[in-house]
């Protein structure tokens, strides 16, 4: 059996049967680990003696009830789990070892699931290439030439180059949709409350969502299904019932109605992906499935309000690098007349350029005389965006776009330009500024044999239809990842 | 809108940040390309809407106020920078 072309599924059942074991499937993977990542950077931090003595007790156990016995999971690096350097990607955090377990990942870990090692991203989360990490770019796994999007790039690519079966992201304003798009993988980022968001470092708290990045939709929603639950820790989670995500039937033809959104489809987007998702429109509606043309008229204004409302939230957050309770503090300790200065001398030195760009921004929004103006503002339009949502869902079951405005681009490309940069995330902060739950899936690959992503939308808590939709996607795609 | 030297250096202060002069002027000038691109915010009209704070509108449920699953002291002074008989040191900072 090659453990590597298996899906996360298959590997679940193969445990369960002993046709592999958790040592075996580990050792596989750590081994394509050592070997790989010094070119792909998908790892920050893996520790193989911990994650085969892990694999161990689990092949011990007599009884193999969880629902991921045995199966490895990478974890992007702003996620804490006990005893790992848990980074975000920072300076700051650099030497961090977690004290304790983010609710999420203990929840997998309940059933079975093995951290096989923390995953590359750009610094707390800020970017969309992964070039804003401080331990060097990850590289996109289909051309090593090519950024693996951001900020789960780490997850993506692993994922992508068969290092993890399946791997955890978060998404603010597209950080596990974007990469799953420019790495030919699936993720989802859930309805906002439906996962604990206790233990992710946090970045903007009212957008931040964890997810599943995977090789299919199956494998995606059998570890959604696992992570989704009310958490007395983070007040924001909800609870729900949520139908089982487990086993999904792709939906019956002409079962949905798909939404297209014309804003989505503008001069922005480029020609292949334009194409591509016609000739994917052209199809479903060969099998009965209506789809009707919407106006989201305020969507050019998304970017705005994502970076406003992200960066004011992330200002107020990372206000807790202080350098004195954990994480970096500057040794150059000269020349200090107040408590500011020390802050200052931390800061500066312990944070990126981006994460320090969004800083300021925030703290501008925020301020006296610019909160009405900038922050206020934002958080109105926001609402705007979100009522204008809520008719569209009126019209239709699921709403269909382009993920990203085409595939992946050259490392180095947009590193000195933040507004070209900003502008990736156009077709992915929406489903973040108004809750909205949201899917990534491979569409194909375009002339530079990069992947392609098409993404849907559907209202909150609608998860299943929307999983349901990206089954018959998948089927009727028949994308052929890198591991096949 | 655009913002003075003085003007970013008091954002920088209130963030807890500094800069030396090269690098100011530097986040100085694309902190005014993405303010200017922001403003087209400006051009909705928001009179009566309410501002929209967080996502699903669900309020949450309370739990009983009661302490549990504490992270002992010393793993967490484990984290920090500088310790000094289980409290946090820090350098001398009143004049």
């Amino acid at each position: 059996m090659n453990l590597f072309k298996q899906t996360a599924t298959e590997l679940v059942s193969a445990l369960k049967t002993k046709q592999t074991s958790a040592v075996e499937l580990c050792s596989s993977y750590l081994k394509k680990i050592a070997d790989l990542n010094p070119e792909l950077n998908a790892f920050i931090s893996f520790n193989s003696e911990a994650v085969l003595k892990r694999a161990q007790t689990l092949d011990d156990q007599k009884e193999k009830k969880g629902k991921l016995h045995g199966l490895p999971i990478a974890v992007k690096d702003n996620f804490c789990v006990t005893g790992t350097q848990t980074t975000a990607g920072s300076k700051m955090l650099e030497h961090f070892i977690s004290p304790y377990t983010a609710t999420c990942i203990e929840k997998l870990e309940r059933e079975g699931a093995i951290v096989i090692g923390k995953t590359n991203m750009d610094e707390f989360a800020m970017g969309s290439s992964n070039e804003n990490s401080f331990f060097g770019p990850c590289k996109n796994p289909w051309n090593l030439k090519y950024v693996p999007g951001g900020s789960s790039g780490g997850s993506a690519a692993a994922v992508a180059a068969g290092l993890s079966p399946v791997a955890i992201g978060s998404d603010t304003g597209g950080s596990i949709r974007q990469p799953a798009s420019y790495c030919g993988v699936v993720g989802i980022k859930p309805t906002y409350g439906s996962i604990s968001r206790y233990g992710l470092i946090a970045f903007a708290s009212s957008l931040d969502q964890a997810g599943p990045i995977a090789r299919n939709v199956s494998d995606a929603a059998l570890i959604l299904d696992v992570m989704i639950d009310r958490d007395e820790k983070d007040s924001t989670s909800v609870d729900r019932k949520q139908p089982s995500l487990a086993q999904l039937k792709k939906a019956a033809k002409g079962s949905l109605k798909i939404g297209l959104p014309k804003e989505y489809f503008s001069q922005h987007l480029e020609k292949t992906t334009q194409n591509k998702i016609k000739e994917l429109l052209e199809n479903l509606q060969k099998d009965g499935f209506q789809t009707v043309e919407l106006n989201l008229s305020l969507t050019e204004m998304a970017i705005p309000v994502y970076y406003i409302v992200a960066s004011s939230e992330a200002s107020s957050n990372l206000s807790r690098f202080d350098g004195v309770r954990y994480g970096f503090r500057n040794k150059d300790q000269s020349g200090l007349s107040d408590l500011s200065d020390f802050y200052k001398k931390t800061r500066s030195v312990g944070f990126g350029d981006e994460v320090k760009r969004r800083i300021l921004l925030g703290t501008y929004s925020l301020s006296s005389g610019y909160y009405d103006e900038y922050y206020i503002q934002a958080a109105r339009v926001r609402r705007l965006m979100a009522n204008e949502f809520t008719s569209a869902f009126k019209k239709c079951d699921v709403i269909l776009t382009p993920t990203a405005i085409g595939a992946a681009f050259p490392l180095g490309d947009q590193a000195h330009d933040p507004i070209k940069m900003y502008f990736n995330d156009i077709y992915t902060v929406t489903a973040n500024l108004c809750g909205l739950p949201a899917i990534s899936l491979p569409l194909g690959l375009d002339d530079n044999k990069l992947p392609i992503g098409v993404q849907l939308m559907a209202p909150l808590f609608a998860e299943k239809a929307m999983l349901e939709m990206a089954l018959a996607i998948e089927d009727c795609v028949q994308f052929k990842g890198l591991t096949q | 809108m655009s913002i003075k030297k003085s003007e970013f250096d008091k954002v920088a202060h209130l963030a807890a940040l500094e800069f030396d002069e090269d690098r100011a002027l530097e986040y100085q000038s694309q902190f005014n390309k993405i303010l200017s691109y922001f403003d087209k915010l400006k051009e909705i009209k928001t009179d009566n809407v309410e501002p929209l704070v967080t996502p699903h509108g669900i309020a949450s449920p309370l739990r009983k106020d009661k302490v549990e699953n504490q992270i002992d002291r010393e793993s967490l002074l484990e984290s920090a920078p500088d310790v000094k008989d289980s409290l946090y040191k820090v350098p001398p900072v009143v004049g």
